[in-house]
């Protein structure tokens, strides 16, 4: 692991932090988990995981102050962000779930339910392939066309912006996987539970 | 542990060396329960975290879940995915307030069916109490209630590896709009096959893999080859 990374991941009452942990010690980076946005800023890479209600999300992170400060870092583009599954969707400009509820709007989009249909079952859940769309973010120079990793979600990304991402298909649903804006990245799926392509893609996002 | 019909219990090993065992053959999920949880009223969190850590794969954990807390608890152990049974039963809100927290997708409705007199019954307690409402309508009110995934079991097939019941999974999954996952009886990769052609979303199985020795990768090589989308590696 590259000298100088430390990563802090953001700690806000949504979801245990369990597999992140194994994961991240897996790679051999240095982390640490905090609340705080004075704590956080000492890191030089944010992870928002994340699993669980948007609005409560939404919420909690406010209410610690977090949400200011990850807006202020994608500004300045100083520190990179990702954000996974629900920590994907809260970057988006807005969520539906039970009414309209601003997220941080670091990325243009919506985040709404996926709509049941015949032999496709909600929630999305398992292992799905992903595809490339012209434009490849850049961490996933490393991930070949087809590789699959680990999805398990009920709500998506409408992207209303034209940036580089990938996508899954899930029956008729062409779901955005993963996307990139300058220093913020959303991955939609568990990269700490899809084993060598997550590795990839968590190292990638560290280097 | 390995009960056959959820009567005599075989015992299969170390239970971290078989995660350790599974996480190298390509399964794409794994589903611990503590059959005992419910019985003994406690379980071994030390022990779940150490399973938790040697299993590669997205991980659902059950067993006697009765409250918030103990959710909460297998969560923080590893858990991406709790299961609910008994519980269910006696307090269905249960499976609400855990997927108002966790989302739906984190909670899974355990489903153990018997069939007596050509009735589905809904079972609990480790398949020994029969409940008073049937497999199809439990499945629907447990997916109302929020969860987000059925585990469907046939008590009397499991251990048997006699094939799964198709005409049971295709009622149950014809009723609910939430993926089913089908265990209990798998005996070869065309019970599989069979399976998610009635309608299961995916298959889980656990004796062929301790007694017959057919491996996770030759029953996918099996489905890939009937046009089935398998995880191949």
């Amino acid at each position: 692991m590259t000298m100088g990374i430390l990563v802090g991941v953001i700690e806000y009452g949504a979801g245990n932090l369990f597999s992140i942990e194994t994961m991240l010690s897996k790679i051999g980076a240095e982390f640490f988990m905090s609340a705080e946005p004075i704590e956080l800023h000492r890191a030089t890479h944010l992870i928002l995981p994340g699993v669980g209600s948007f609005n409560r999300a939404m919420h909690n992170l406010e209410a610690q102050g977090v949400s200011d400060m990850l807006v202020d870092i994608a500004e300045k583009k100083q520190k990179k962000l990702l954000g996974i599954c629900l920590g994907m969707q809260l970057l988006a400009t807005c969520g539906q779930e039970g009414g309209e509820r601003k997220g941080l709007g670091l990325v243009n989009g919506t985040i709404v339910k996926l709509a049941p249909a015949k032999d496709v079952r909600v929630p999305h859940i398992g292992w799905n392939a992903l595809h490339f769309s012209s434009m490849t973010p850049k961490i996933f120079s490393d991930i070949s066309e087809g590789q699959t990793v680990y999805f398990n979600h009920s709500y998506h990304l409408e992207l209303e912006e034209q940036i580089p991402h990938v996508y899954t298909e899930h029956g008729t649903h062409k779901i955005v996987a993963a996307f990139e804006k300058d220093t913020v990245v959303g991955l939609q799926f568990h990269p700490e539970k899809s084993q060598v392509v997550g590795q990839k893609l968590l190292t990638s996002f560290l280097s | 542990m390995k009960p056959v019909g959820f009567q005599q219990d075989r015992v299969v090993g170390d239970a971290i060396a078989s995660v350790k065992v599974f996480s190298k053959r390509f399964a794409d999920e794994m589903i611990i329960i503590d059959i005992d949880a419910t019985k003994n009223g406690y379980r071994d969190l030390t022990l779940i975290k150490k399973l938790s850590r040697e299993c590669i794969m997205p991980l659902t954990l059950g067993g006697g879940i009765s409250d918030v807390m103990g959710a909460e608890d297998l969560f923080a152990s590893g858990a991406d995915k709790v299961s609910i049974n008994t519980s269910f039963y006696s307090n269905p809100s249960l499976i609400s307030t855990i997927a108002a927290r966790f989302g739906s997708q984190a909670v899974v409705f355990s489903l153990d069916v018997k069939i007596v007199n050509s009735i589905i019954y809904a079972v609990s307690h480790c398949g020994s109490v029969l409940e008073s409402v049937t497999g199809l309508d439990a499945a629907k009110k447990a997916a109302d209630y929020g969860a987000g995934e059925i585990l469907l079991n046939r008590v009397d097939k499991d251990g048997t590896m006699t094939g799964y019941d198709t005409d049971l999974i295709r009622k149950i999954a014809d009723s609910i709009e939430i993926p089913l996952v089908a265990v209990g009886g798998c005996g070869s990769g065309a019970d599989c096959v069979r399976a998610v052609k009635a309608g299961a979303s995916a298959v889980a199985a656990g004796s062929i893999f301790f007694w017959v020795g057919e491996s996770i990768m030759s029953i996918k090589e099996h489905m890939n080859a009937e046009g089935l989308e398998v995880r191949l590696l």
